[in-house]
């Protein structure tokens, strides 16, 4: 990372290990020429004495593994007489060499103090840990990022048309990218900074005109107040707008200009698209089977497009099944609709297909009621 | 063929509106020739919707192109003839009680220009957004699309949204809102002959539009045309209220129709001409019958506030011996019978029908306590997201910086209706126990607030003016 002034690393190379590790629980550790193979039966954890002698504000670890492994960062403050294990979870994708960084500055339960550190692996777990690398910033640095953060966007999100985030604070460009990737955001609102410290320029604007024999020096205050809230505003406003246009630029690019074949829209995918194939399979049902990744918002959504036609979950009426991102949904050797290889329908065709899991599909005949006495 | 239809679909009912309020201005006219087009654009619709909406319920017309021309076309007429008997056309409109033009300095005329092409590129890019892409949020399409893509394939009114599997949404849901947003969308579809979301969705802009030119000309009877741009520059610089006026969404056409009964009480409370004041009356009247016919929220909270700040504005005219008591008297039936014509038939409509007069949930046999976690929510709306920019900060500092010169008369009828409907809107919230979700997950909570946005920027700007000028 160029934007590190300081940093520590964990080296695990033969020969260039440069700290005290340990082995906790059900792990066994392998030295190998470019690092420390670490494989598990149950949890197991790598940890070391050693401490940081920094600051850090992110780190990473440098990791080759043949399946995607879930792992923990984990820190033990010295002082405590629990040994609590406090984590930040760490995704390692399969391949070589994968470096995979970590949030620490802002992380719940971190704070300067002696700990241990090391790494939680799960069960039946094997990597092989090349290095573990701290970051830390310079005070010039993290000024940077946290105004770059200002001008970090939102998505048009199915929240927007009720709230927005707005801009959010991270210090550094790790913190940053993430920003509005986990909600609500876990960082300081840029909004209320803003607000807090016009707030009090404000009122030391105030302060001064009360304080003040002159109608001159009043004059002067409210002009400045006005002035001062003006630019912000404006500045506040661009940021905005900017972040408004950059949702009617996204739809732009990956809908309304792009191919009819290929096009997505927001969060919904190519559910539009798909909606369209479907509706002319159902224009002439009163209802139909429909089935999504998800209720919310499909069925509604769905319900408008295709209206009169309703889609529900009625078995025992509706000959016709329209299938969205079900992977789960396919059809067996009778014909029938299987959900989880069992079957749900009677047997059928699928009259067109989307994608691999999305269709629309018609029993041979219409279903008989199940009659209840 | 959409743009044709749109052309033609916002032209009937806008034309339609456009004589009525020439009809009521009658011998003093008090909008401007601009004016009366953008009070058209929000007014001309609603009328229009409420003249179908008529005889339909009546039985006497189906939502089909006769449905939708006859009616409306027979009460152009009418009102066409009334004009030309009453030389309305041919009258000379005076010059309405504009701020003359101050000189600004050239930096801030350029400056507000600059911030003037911002917005528009904005509105243009949302615009182009509207009509590209397909219906997402759901409001659109479970409540305002869904209705309209109903009624135009049924040709009818109705109450009841299929849910499947045989289930209806109750009529006390959705339904409960008025018909207008949907009836206009049905009546640009029976234009069009099909169902095409480009169009049904541009209809959102006219009430932007609307909203945007009474705003300016709002501000105009107070602050010269470059400060009037710049107070348009902030209502739409407010994100949310952004947003919400290029996307299908109906709270922008609710806060059109609560601006302007407001613009019309606040030049009547500042205009010393007896006979303005009757015409500034009478609009006042008509705008405030027809919000009725908008959103829910027109009957329960903003029509109530708004009559009662017009009987302040009546009574402080009788204190300067502008209207006699007599005169008071016959000024507020004359509102009164204005408002209760266009609003009727909506309300009756309702009766009949058991709908409910809550927004989606009925007001009556509500249960009370407080909700703490509202009040966390009410704060964090307004300090920690950036929904309304500065505007949360700057209201408040201004109305105090003000002092009491914000209360009185004309300056008071803006605060007043905006303090009320704050805080009334944040009492239902805390203290009505069903209604706290819709402020803690930011849904009613937003969109009240959005309603009276547009009055909050004036607000300021009017009083701001007011202060600075007095410091000078």
């Amino acid at each position: 990372m160029v934007f590190a002034t300081t940093i520590q690393t964990f080296d695990f190379g033969a020969g260039a290990v440069n700290a005290t590790w340990e082995g906790k629980g059900s792990i066994k550790m392998q030295q190998m020429p470019n690092g420390i193979l670490l494989q598990t039966t149950g949890t197991g954890l790598f940890v070391t004495d050693n401490q940081l002698t920094i600051s850090p504000d992110f780190g990473s670890v440098t990791v080759s593994a043949q399946e995607p492994t879930d792992a923990y960062f984990v820190w033990i403050y010295d002082s405590d007489q629990n040994q609590t294990n406090y984590d930040i979870p760490i995704s390692v994708p399969a391949g070589a060499n994968i470096v995979t960084q970590f949030q620490i500055s802002g992380a719940q339960n971190w704070y300067a103090a002696n700990k241990k550190l090391g790494i939680v692996l799960k069960p039946n777990s094997t990597i092989l840990l090349h290095q573990i690398r701290f970051d830390a910033l310079n005070p010039a640095e993290r000024l940077l990022e946290t105004i770059k953060s200002f001008w970090t966007f939102d998505r048009y999100r199915t929240y927007s048309i009720n709230f927005l985030w707005g801009p959010q604070v991270a210090s550094n460009p790790l913190a940053r990218q993430s920003l509005f990737s986990v909600l609500p955001p876990p960082t300081t609102s840029w909004t209320y900074v803003i607000n807090i410290g016009l707030l009090i320029l404000i009122v030391l604007l105030i302060l001064r005109a009360r304080f003040s024999q002159s109608d001159e020096t009043k004059r002067k205050a409210l002009l400045i107040g006005c002035v001062l809230v003006a630019a912000v505003w404006i500045v506040f406003d661009l940021r905005e707008g900017s972040e408004f246009l950059s949702y009617v630029s996204a739809d732009h690019t990956s809908y309304i200009a792009a191919s009819d074949a290929t096009r997505t829209f927001r969060d919904r995918d190519r559910f539009y698209d798909f909606a369209a194939f479907a509706a002319p399979y159902v224009f002439d049902r009163e209802s139909y089977i429909f089935f999504a990744e998800q209720q919310w918002p499909y069925l509604g959504n769905m319900r408008y497009l295709t209206y009169p036609a309703i889609p529900g979950i009625d078995f025992d009426h509706d000959d016709t099944w329209v299938i969205y991102h079900r992977s789960d949904v396919g059809l067996n050797e009778a014909n029938q609709l299987t959900i989880e290889g069992e079957p749900v329908s009677q047997p059928g065709k699928i009259l067109g297909r989307f994608d691999e899991s999305s269709f629309v599909f018609r029993t041979f005949q219409k279903p008989a009621p199940t009659l209840t006495l | 063929m959409n743009f044709f239809a749109f052309l033609v679909g916002i032209a009937i009912p806008v034309i339609l509106g456009w004589i009525s309020l020439l009809l009521l201005e009658g011998k003093n006219p008090v909008l401007g020739r601009a004016e009366r087009w953008f009070f058209a654009l929000i007014l001309g619709p609603t009328l229009f919707a409420l003249i179908v909406f008529l005889p339909h319920v009546l039985g006497l017309t189906a939502l089909t192109l006769s449905g939708f021309l006859i009616p409306s076309l027979i009460a152009t007429a009418i009102l066409i003839i009334a004009a030309i008997v009453t030389r309305s056309f041919s009258r000379q409109s005076t010059a309405p009680e504009y701020a003359p033009s101050t000189p600004l300095p050239t930096w801030m005329k350029i400056g507000i220009l600059l911030l003037t092409i911002w917005t528009a590129m904005k509105i243009l890019a949302g615009a182009y957004d509207l009509v590209s892409v397909p219906t997402y949020w759901d409001d659109s399409f479970n409540n305002w699309n869904m209705r309209g893509k109903m009624f135009y394939l049924n040709e009818k009114l109705l109450l009841e949204i299929p849910v499947g599997n045989g289930i209806v949404q109750s009529a006390s849901g959705v339904s409960s809102y008025p018909v207008t947003v949907p009836l206009l969308k049905t009546w640009l579809s029976v234009l069009r002959g099909s169902w095409e979301e480009p169009l049904v969705n541009s209809l959102h802009l006219i009430w932007f539009a609307g909203l945007i030119g009474s705003f300016y000309f709002g501000l105009r009877r107070r602050l010269q045309p470059m400060l009037s741009l710049f107070g348009v520059y902030l209502l739409v610089s407010l994100p949310l209220l952004l947003i919400q006026a290029t996307n299908p969404y109906a709270d922008i056409f609710m806060a059109a129709h609560i601006l302007l009964p407001m613009i019309c009480l606040f030049a009547m409370s500042e205009t010393e001409d007896r006979e303005k004041v009757k015409t500034w009356v009478k609009l006042f009247g008509f705008a405030l019958g027809l919000m009725i016919f908008t959103k829910n929220e027109a009957s329960v909270l903003y029509a109530p506030t708004m009559t009662i700040l017009f009987v302040w504005i009546l009574l402080a005219k009788k204190k300067v011996a502008l209207l006699t008591a007599e005169q008071v008297r016959k000024t507020f039936a004359l509102f009164a019978l204005l408002a209760l014509l266009f609003a009727a038939p909506w309300l009756l409509f309702k009766w009949m029908h058991g709908l409910t007069f809550g927004n989606a949930k009925s007001v009556s046999g509500l249960t009370l306590s407080l909700n703490t976690k509202v009040i966390q929510a009410i704060w964090f709306h307004l300090s920690h997201e950036p929904n309304w920019l500065l505007l949360p900060l700057v209201t408040p500092l201004t109305i105090i910086l003000s002092g009491k010169s914000a209360f009185k008369l004309p300056e008071g009828v803006l605060t007043v209706f905006l303090l009320v409907t704050v805080a009334a809107q944040f009492l239902i919230f805390i203290f009505v126990s069903s209604l706290a979700t819709e402020a803690i997950m930011q849904t009613g909570l937003s969109r009240g607030l959005l309603h009276i946005m547009p009055i909050a920027v004036m607000v300021v700007m009017v009083l701001l003016q007011k202060t600075l000028e007095s410091k000078e």
